[in-house]
């Protein structure tokens, strides 16, 4: 009789422990493995995120030319350096460069030029514009205006030219 | 005595039973209990590895990284914007012959019998403004209708002015919208 008391007891302190220290114990231990795995989580993203990163990084390194060449496009050129450059066109394309403006376009960021040219050749003019549009700057042509007299000859050019620079 | 003897045995079995599923109980209860405190407590220091290997991800070298993909990406929007709004303007401009729905070339579309005297292009609203004069009535009409039958590439044309000169040729002036791909490809 004093086994089975003892016995019974013993299952009672058991189930006891278990109410009140195992269960909230093991409510504790769950909270804490949850918290766990989220900081694992947390990790497998943060190193996938950043091994995506760095291959991002070394692929567009690889378009290193193409990069220097958008850098060039982008680059702000000084007006003095661009007209000497629009001189040196014109001279080698056969016009003259006879009368030139400029105004600064925040809005677009663009440098605007008005150019007045001459040459009573029609094809050194289409030189001239040809070698614009594929110009390392970003130039953009906006405008072109000339008169022909009704001899066929050729009177003044006028371009405008956007020219885009970074900020 | 022969019937109460083995009741007795069968008593103390069960007792014992009783008794060992009791112990095995508590010592379970009790293990649970200590494997849990252990397990427990080893889980703030797995966290806070974790922890560093995350402040490790992202470690400056990432955030300069980041800054220095944002700033191509934005540089490459930038130019391929413009560089899709750009216009080759000379390829328009150059002389030839042929179809203007394949070469683009403005002079394939003025007719044998007139003379341009100015041209105006506003490439930004994709505009021509030209005058210049020709020999009769016929032969403007007959320039209205090769403008008007390069539709789609061209959108709209009209007819601004026209008169007889002194020296009985007619004088116009043409104001022609063209699609902005005649001056992109």
């Amino acid at each position: 009789m004093k086994k089975t008391t003892s016995a019974i007891l013993m299952i009672i302190l058991s189930f006891l422990i278990g109410l009140f220290l195992v269960w909230p114990k093991y409510q504790e231990y769950r909270e804490k493995r949850q918290q766990l795995l989220l900081k694992k989580k947390e990790l497998q993203l943060q190193t996938q995120y950043r091994e995506k990163l760095f291959s991002l990084k070394e692929k567009v390194d690889s378009y290193s030319d193409q990069l220097k060449r958008i850098d060039i496009a982008l680059k702000p050129i000084s007006l003095l350096s661009f007209l000497n450059y629009l001189e040196g066109l014109s001279k080698r394309k056969g016009l003259i460069l006879k009368n030139y403006s400029y105004s600064l376009n925040k809005k677009e960021n663009t440098i605007d030029y008005t150019l007045s040219l001459s040459t009573p050749y029609y094809e050194s003019f289409l030189n001239f514009l040809s070698e614009l549009e594929n110009s390392e700057k970003l130039i953009k042509i906006s405008h072109i205006s000339f008169s022909v007299s009704e001899e066929a000859k050729f009177s003044d050019f006028n371009v405008k030219l956007k020219v885009y620079y970074n900020e | 005595m022969i019937k109460i003897i083995p009741k007795t045995e069968k008593k103390s079995s069960l007792e014992l039973s009783l008794s060992a599923l009791a112990a095995i109980l508590l010592i379970a209860s009790m293990l649970s209990y200590g494997l849990l405190i252990f397990l427990e407590k080893k889980i703030p220091q797995e966290i806070k590895e974790i922890e560093q290997e995350i402040s490790k991800a992202k470690a400056p070298e990432v955030k300069e990284t980041e800054k220095y993909l944002r700033m191509i990406s934005q540089k490459i929007n930038t130019f391929s914007e413009i560089f899709n709004e750009k216009v080759y303007p000379s390829k328009f401009l150059a002389l030839g012959k042929g179809d203007f729905s394949k070469t683009r070339k403005f002079s394939t579309l003025i007719h044998p019998k007139v003379q341009i005297l100015n041209f105006s292009l506003d490439l930004e609203k994709n505009e021509l403004l030209i005058s210049g004069i020709t020999q009769n009535y016929i032969t403007l009409e007959q320039q209205k209708l090769i403008f008007e039958n390069e539709k789609p590439l061209i959108k709209k044309v009209s007819l601004k002015n026209f008169g007889k000169r002194k020296d009985k040729k007619m004088n116009f002036t043409f104001e022609i919208e063209f699609d902005p791909k005649v001056f992109r490809e």
